[in-house]
């Protein structure tokens, strides 16, 4: 970009090369002396050049909402007349001998002063399209980059309720119960079925109620209860008065298989679940524990990659930091998410 | 008789193995097991033929259990979905089954093992080359200590020693040996932590407390241990680099 910019500016200043070189001839067609018109048209070129750099500078640094405004009329004033004392002072200086030029100088000097105006002008215009494109190249690359993370997002998200080890591993369940339990592999694939249909659905939808969500992660627990038979235990700790309040859909389900994921890693034997939910007028806590034995790797690896990304979009949804706690003792694991009220 | 093993954190996936296994009667399964830890205990214990192994366990995975292992059975892996293992399965030739399986695909397996049980065990040997493509490994070192099976999450390990065929792990104050060579530790280890400051040592940068110059271009790192290990002169740059100096 600054490339660009740095090549915009490189013919701004052959434009003013040429225009320069027509006011050297305008100069001699008066009769001015070679020696002075050169030494005029040098010095107004150096001031020009040099104010117009100034002038980029600053427009590097700050942007107005318009091209034409206060600040940029009267920097471009000040600076115009600057040029024109500047090279008046100069021009008196060495055009003594020329009494042509010496006159011309007084004469012009208004006409001067409005004609490099205007030559700021054209130039401040150009600076501040430049740097107004190159933000809103800026805002839609920020735009895409936003809408790209987003996409990944829903893709994850996908991808961790679909997750292939746990369907093919329900499916390998209910294969084997068919010949020894058919009723209870039969109730397996209702279950299973509910609960692919409604992540379809529901992964659609922003907000979930309470309830909702608690149906949902039922359906889920009942897999998991069957596949992983005795060891696992559920219990949900819930008044039931925040069952209408919304959350963000399929948020829980992906907790409560971390919960079950890590527990039952860390640990052998039978482990027990607890999952509260409370809530008062300003928001919606629902905890969730896990045992964990703090002497094995797997609980060490216990922050993984879901909980990052549940702690990600309750970000991203409520532009609030700290939604997500997690707090270890020697043997508990327990997962908090806090929901602010609407 | 031959004797099988059962490898499975899912009672129903082991109780559809049993049933597969039925109609097999020169096959006795001798041992169900529910993770890494009781497999490698009861196939020391029992001696098995065959195990049936699942990869994804609690604990230790199938890999990692296997890697401890001081004899090998032949083994016939089931798993539900590994991108990583299968890849591996295929490269070495092993036989796997995809869980949900038919009685048919566990027939084709099994008759391949009767027909040819020894060379099964062989490949099997070759499995320890795998494990480092597992994503989970490098957050663990699996080590066998006489008896004890250890798990040494990796970010607690101080520093690592070559040791003729071994390296030497160094952990509180204590050291293992594991049968892999430096280049396996330096691949698979988080390169965010771990930095191979030598032919012979790889340091966890976050135990480094100083270093020291030490002659002429050549320094020592002084780690919270108090252990001193040399920096090689090739190395030192890249160990600047990552410390951000």
């Amino acid at each position: 970009m600054t490339k660009l910019l740095q090549h915009r500016f490189s013919w701004i200043a052959i434009a003013l090369l040429l225009v320069d070189i027509g006011y050297y001839f305008l100069l001699r067609r008066y009769g001015v002396s070679h020696g002075a018109a050169l030494s005029d048209a040098v010095s107004s070129y150096f001031w020009l050049a040099f104010f117009s750099f100034i002038l980029q500078r600053i427009h590097s640094f700050y942007h107005s909402r318009s091209a034409i405004n206060v600040v940029h009329i009267s920097i471009i004033t000040v600076f115009s007349l600057l040029i024109s004392l500047l090279t008046q002072w100069y021009g008196n200086w060495i055009g003594e001998q020329d009494e042509t030029y010496h006159q011309l100088l007084s004469q012009l000097f208004f006409v001067r002063w409005f004609i490099l105006f205007l030559i700021l002008l054209t130039i401040v215009n150009q600076l501040w399209i430049d740097k107004h494109l190159q933000e809103q190249r800026l805002a839609f690359n920020h735009l895409l980059e936003k809408e790209r993370q987003l996409a990944k997002a829903e893709m994850n998200n996908l991808q961790q309720q679909f997750q292939p080890h746990f369907l093919f591993n329900s499916l390998n369940s209910i294969s084997a119960l068919v010949k020894s339990q058919p009723e209870k592999a039969r109730e397996m694939l209702f279950s299973l079925s509910d609960f692919l249909r409604l992540t379809l659905q529901k992964g659609k939808d922003d907000f979930n109620s309470v309830a909702e969500e608690i149906y949902y992660l039922n359906l889920y627990m009942s897999i998991e209860k069957v596949r992983f038979g005795n060891r696992l235990n559920v219990e949900i700790k819930d008044s039931g008065e925040c069952e209408n309040v919304q959350l963000p859909s399929l948020i829980l389900q992906p907790l409560v298989e971390n919960a079950i994921k890590y527990g039952l890693n860390s640990k052998t034997g039978e482990i027990t679940i607890s999952i509260t939910i409370e809530c008062n007028d300003n928001h919606l806590m629902i905890s969730i524990r896990n045992p964990y034995d703090k002497n094995s790797a797997n609980a060490v690896n216990g922050t993984g990659f879901g909980l990052k990304s549940i702690d990600r979009k309750l970000k991203l949804l409520y532009k609030q930091a700290d939604l997500l706690k997690i707090e270890k003792t020697d043997d508990d694991f327990t997962v908090t998410i806090k929901i602010p009220g609407p | 008789m031959k004797k099988v093993i059962l490898i499975d954190d899912e009672p129903l996936a082991r109780l559809l193995l049993r049933e597969y296994l039925e109609k097999y009667e020169s096959v006795e399964v001798v041992a169900e097991c529910n993770d890494g830890f009781e497999g490698a205990k009861a196939i020391a214990q029992l001696h098995p033929d065959l195990i049936f192994l699942d990869i994804q366990m609690p604990k230790i995975n199938g890999f990692e259990m296997l890697e401890i292992l001081q004899e090998y059975p032949s083994v016939i892996f089931t798993t539900a979905y590994d991108e990583f293992a299968l890849k591996a399965f295929e490269a070495n030739a092993l036989d796997y089954l995809l869980k949900p399986f038919s009685q048919q695909r566990f027939d084709l397996a099994m008759q391949k093992w009767l027909a040819n049980p020894a060379v099964s065990s062989e490949k099997t040997e070759n499995i320890a080359e795998i494990t480092g493509k597992q994503p989970d490994e490098h957050l663990r070192i699996v080590i066998k200590d006489g008896t004890e099976i250890r798990i040494i999450p990796t970010a607690e390990v101080e520093y690592l020693e070559a040791y003729d065929d071994y390296v030497k792990i160094h952990h509180k104050g204590k050291t293992h040996l594991k049968k892999k060579t430096m280049n396996y530790f330096e691949k698979t280890l988080d390169s965010r932590q771990f930095i191979r400051i030598h032919r012979s040592y790889i340091m966890n940068i976050n135990e480094l407390t100083k270093i020291e110059s030490f002659e002429k271009n050549s320094y020592l790192a002084i780690l919270r241990s108090g252990a001193r290990l040399p920096i090689s002169r090739t190395a030192y740059a890249p160990l600047k680099e990552m410390l951000g100096i």
